[in-house]
């Protein structure tokens, strides 16, 4: 963590004056030196917070918790009330509150402005603004008045603009919940770059996307900081307030229990075992390469087709789970390629690698020298894991190993995509097909049993899955 | 039942926008109009016909662009049409975009009695509800204050708050429940599924799967024309379809083969991977029962572990083997139907794998008398995983998949460690039935 804070809150506070009655807004205006009028509502109150240069931070809560207020105030785009907010460096924040655009102004108009407020040069904008527009992707709307847009496309130019300035710091409400797959691929993608060099603050009431993006978390409820501390924590904690209030007073609801860290739990000895490299890892049957490097390509192939299918069958490109499928892969020599290996990656809407497999330890005979122009086709087969519903990508490698050494030929993203209408209840990442799920009742009390005699599990009630 | 009565008519509806090449056309445009036109239309929403009778539920689904917004916008009157008609009988409650219909100067509370009114309430009728009103929006003290300092999600509350309390005959939903948080996008979701029985419900939505829920029929909308009209699921799967084979008709010109339709898979069967790798060994501690845990304590996990094929418990695991997840619970009060479930999840807390029992039992669920045993077993084929420590939630609760109440959740009761790994890259390793390659593009 670094030394300098980036992002420095000191006891933060917004009160807004509460009118009971719409006359005493004009004697406090009269008299509002002897006699206060109104009462103060605090909307956030005596918030502290840190957050070092290249810190991803989360802020979780409820809607009306104040996480929109902080931000605004981060931005300076509202005064505070109390205390004070300090920020080194160039900050851009995607806010659905202030975000500086003017719906009578069309999305051109606004790029310039959104862009100049956020101090870059007129000669900087028209730089830049090629690359915004392509972001964007919204068309002709470019020219239309922001008024007519839908969120959706709100998002897309706001998300556009703060992607090209070259922000320091860049804040994040949650607007990434609005716009569909693809665009949510491409903010990922920038938002996990920006992540290793810059400094986020995100915003969200998705904890399984706090927990995936960020390092630490604040939970604020009703105005005021409930915790600052570790991501996982900070969830549990936000998750049991919400179960609390799904319970019924009368049920009562209690919280207990202590944390202990993985490193207490797992015995020290063992955790002296060798690393990657050593002992059981042969080395020598895996393919190691970083799939979120911009990693260069030398060329000698093309791919022409990376997609899911079923096995041995038709095009899938829309999964429940759970099928048996094939990624077929399709590459083209473009001069002699000796020995190809062809691997693939399958990312989640946070961008992050789910699975991957490559054919590097397959035999691979009568494939060893494809002359120019001839196809080879790499094919795997698995059962799709009970993916959660959404959009993933796939992306596809051909590598060369001529000589003892391994060369990146062609790489291909952002071509294909599986959608996957989940037919699992549950939200893992990737759920797995149970084979058999049972719930037993143990009735150890006879004469409680109004079931049978047995003492032995009265009821059980089995479900083994088909086949 | 007047279920033939028809609610919605739209018929040839149309909405052009006029494009002004550069900003000074606008003034020419207005000056010298009659003689030259110095614009370009573009049509947002084009020829769109539709009819919705009452007590049936239109979901509005396409890509950002399609002209969703628009389409409702012109249906409930706020934009007007360029061409064509529509007609709404009865009254209308409309959750547009953000706010819209609020007065961003007056407090929440003023534009409570503002709207109810504007939808036809009398004084007595607001007064009687505002409380109930209130209570639903859940914003607490910002009530009183103006509607411009809410945030999207705390405006959402307040718009959908006051058209649940003003008998609507219809009601526009326009991706509002994105915006709310889970609780309330529950709230909002069990209230709509209610409104159905009596009132008319158009819906658009980015979420297929809550459009295929909620819905009837869908109209799919593209570059704003209609695309497919039809019962809901199965617009929904060809959205989907054509979403994913456009991502790949870009580059290339192989011909799609029909799509699938998509169903619910059985269990996959046992799957072994022939290649020679790293062995995936995975050390299991024993169940902590002071892990963090919350939950009313009407019934309590007492204790789990895993058993290998043969039955017998154990603390090392391999990936890709079969095994069984024993969880043992205790009723505390009687429980009717008890639900058992886990998640497997990362070092930083994401959720990896779970299921629960409540699918598989649902149709005959035992009910638990205080006092009373009961164990959950999960069997499965483990995944090979990454290296690195993971912990299993469990949980009992009660109610449904969707709504539940926790009766005991406890976090982090039981650390696996994972010492080596073939996995590379990714956070599952693939369990591959077979890998090849072949010369040829394999035609199938």
């Amino acid at each position: 963590m670094s030394s300098e804070p980036v992002i420095e809150a000191r006891a933060l506070g917004k009160a807004y004056p509460i009118y009971r009655k719409p006359e005493d807004r004009l004697k406090q205006l009269l008299w509002g030196r002897w006699h206060r009028y109104y009462e103060e509502f605090w909307a956030l109150r005596d918030v502290n917070l840190s957050v070092g240069r290249g810190e991803t931070v989360g802020i979780i809560g409820r809607n009306g918790s104040g996480k929109s207020t902080l931000l605004q105030m981060i931005c300076g785009t509202l005064r505070p009330t109390a205390g004070e907010v300090h920020v080194r460096g160039r900050i851009a924040a995607m806010l659905e509150l202030g975000s500086g655009f003017n719906p009578q102004f069309t999305g051109r108009e606004n790029v310039r402005l959104g862009a100049s407020v956020l101090g870059l040069t007129a000669v900087e904008i028209e730089a830049r603004f090629e690359s915004i527009v392509a972001f964007a992707e919204i068309g002709a709307f470019m020219d239309q008045p922001m008024k007519n847009y839908s969120s959706g496309m709100y998002a897309r130019l706001a998300f556009a603009v703060c992607a090209n300035v070259d922000a320091d710091i860049l804040v994040v409400d949650e607007i990434l919940s609005v716009g569909d797959a693809a665009f949510q691929q491409k903010c990922m993608r920038f938002l996990n770059r920006f992540r290793l060099h810059g400094t986020l603050l995100f915003v969200s009431h998705d904890s399984g996307t706090i927990v995936k993006l960020c390092d630490r978390a604040t939970w604020l409820d009703q105005g005021q900081v409930r915790g600052f501390g570790e991501a996982k924590e900070m969830c549990r904690l936000y998750l049991a307030a919400q179960a609390e209030e799904a319970t019924h007073e009368s049920d009562g609801f209690r919280l207990g229990g202590n944390r202990r860290t993985f490193a207490q739990v797992v015995a020290p000895h063992n955790k002296e075992q060798p690393e990657i490299g050593h002992g059981e890892e042969a080395e020598a049957d895996a393919l190691s390469f970083d799939p979120d490097e911009e990693l260069s390509v030398s060329g000698g192939a093309e791919i022409e087709s990376a997609a899911f299918h079923l096995a041995g069958g038709v095009r899938l490109p829309v999964a429940g789970g759970g099928e048996a499928v094939d990624v077929r892969i399709v590459c083209r020599a473009i001069r002699m390629v000796t020995q190809p290996v062809i691997a693939f990656v399958v990312r989640d809407r946070l961008g992050q690698i789910l699975f991957s497999d490559d054919t590097y330890a397959v035999a691979t005979d009568g494939v060893h020298e494809i002359p120019p122009d001839e196809s080879f086709t790499a094919i795997f087969s698995f059962f799709l894991p009970y993916l959660a519903s959404g959009a993933y990508a796939i992306e596809a490698f051909v590598f060369e190993r001529a000589a003892g050494a391994i060369t990146l030929l062609q790489r291909r993203q952002d071509q294909e995509f599986l959608y996957v209408q989940s037919t699992h209840p549950s939200n893992g990442l990737a759920n797995i097909g149970m084979r058999a799920v049972t719930l037993t009742v143990v009735t150890d009390e006879p004469q409680r049993s109004a079931l049978g005699p047995s003492a032995e599990a009265v009821s059980s009630f089995a479900t083994e899955a088909a086949r | 039942m007047t279920g033939t009565e028809v609610v919605v008519t739209a018929q040839g509806l149309g909405k052009a926008y006029r494009l002004y090449p550069r900003a000074e056309d606008r003034l020419k445009q207005l000056v010298f109009g009659k003689r030259r036109r110095l614009y370009e239309e573009f049509w947002a929403v084009r020829n769109v016909t539709l009819q919705l009778r009452r007590g049936e539920a239109l979901g509005v689904i396409g890509e950002n662009g399609a002209g969703k917004s628009t389409l409702l916008r012109l249906l409930c009157g706020t934009t007007r049409p360029t061409t064509g008609t529509a007609e709404i009988e009865g009254r209308v409650a409309a959750l547009l975009e953000l706010g819209t219909g609020f007065n961003p100067l007056f407090t929440g509370r003023e534009n409570v009695w503002l709207s109810a009114s504007v939808l036809g309430l009398t004084k007595g009728q607001i007064k009687s509800r505002f409380d109930a009103i209130a209570d639903f929006a859940g914003i607490g003290e910002f009530m009183e204050l103006p509607v411009r300092l809410y945030s999207s999600g705390m405006k959402a509350r307040l718009a959908f708050a006051v058209s649940a309390h003003v008998d609507a005959d219809l009601m526009i939903v326009d991706e509002i429940l994105a915006v709310g948080d889970a609780a309330f996008a529950q709230k909002c979701l069990r209230y709509l599924d209610r409104f159905r029985a009596r009132g008319t419900l158009l819906f658009v939505s980015h979420n297929t799967g809550t459009v295929a829920k909620l819905c009837e029929n869908a109209l799919w909308l593209e570059c704003g024309e209609v695309r497919e009209f039809g019962p809901a699921g199965e617009v929904c799967a060809n959205y989907l379809t054509y979403l994913a084979e456009r991502s790949e008709a870009k580059v290339s010109s192989e011909r799609n083969a029909p799509a699938a339709k998509w169903k619910v898979s059985p269990s996959p069967p046992l799957v072994r991977d022939r290649r020679k790798r790293t062995r995936n060994r995975v050390e299991v501690s024993g169940f902590n029962p002071d892990a963090p845990w919350h939950g009313h304590g009407g019934a309590l996990i007492e204790n789990a572990y895993f058993c290998g094929a043969d039955g017998r418990r154990v603390t090392q695991l391999e990936g890709g083997d079969e095994m069984e997840l024993h969880i043992s619970c205790r009723a505390y009060r009687d429980l009717p139907a008890p639900i058992v479930g886990f998640m497997l999840r990362d070092k930083h807390g994401q959720n990896l794998f779970g299921d629960s029992t409540y699918l598989a039992c649902r149709d005959a669920s035992p009910s638990v008398a205080a006092g009373a045993a009961f164990t959950a077993g999960f069997r499965f084929q483990l995944p090979y995983l990454a290296r690195g420590d993971y912990s299993l939630t469990l949980a009992i609760t009660e109610g449904t998949q969707d709504d539940h109440i926790h009766v005991h959740w406890i976090e982090e009761a039981v650390i696996l460690t994972v010492r080596t790994s073939p996995v590379r890259r990714g956070i599952f390793g693939n369990l591959a039935r077979d890998i090849h390659m072949e010369v040829g593009s394999a035609a199938v």
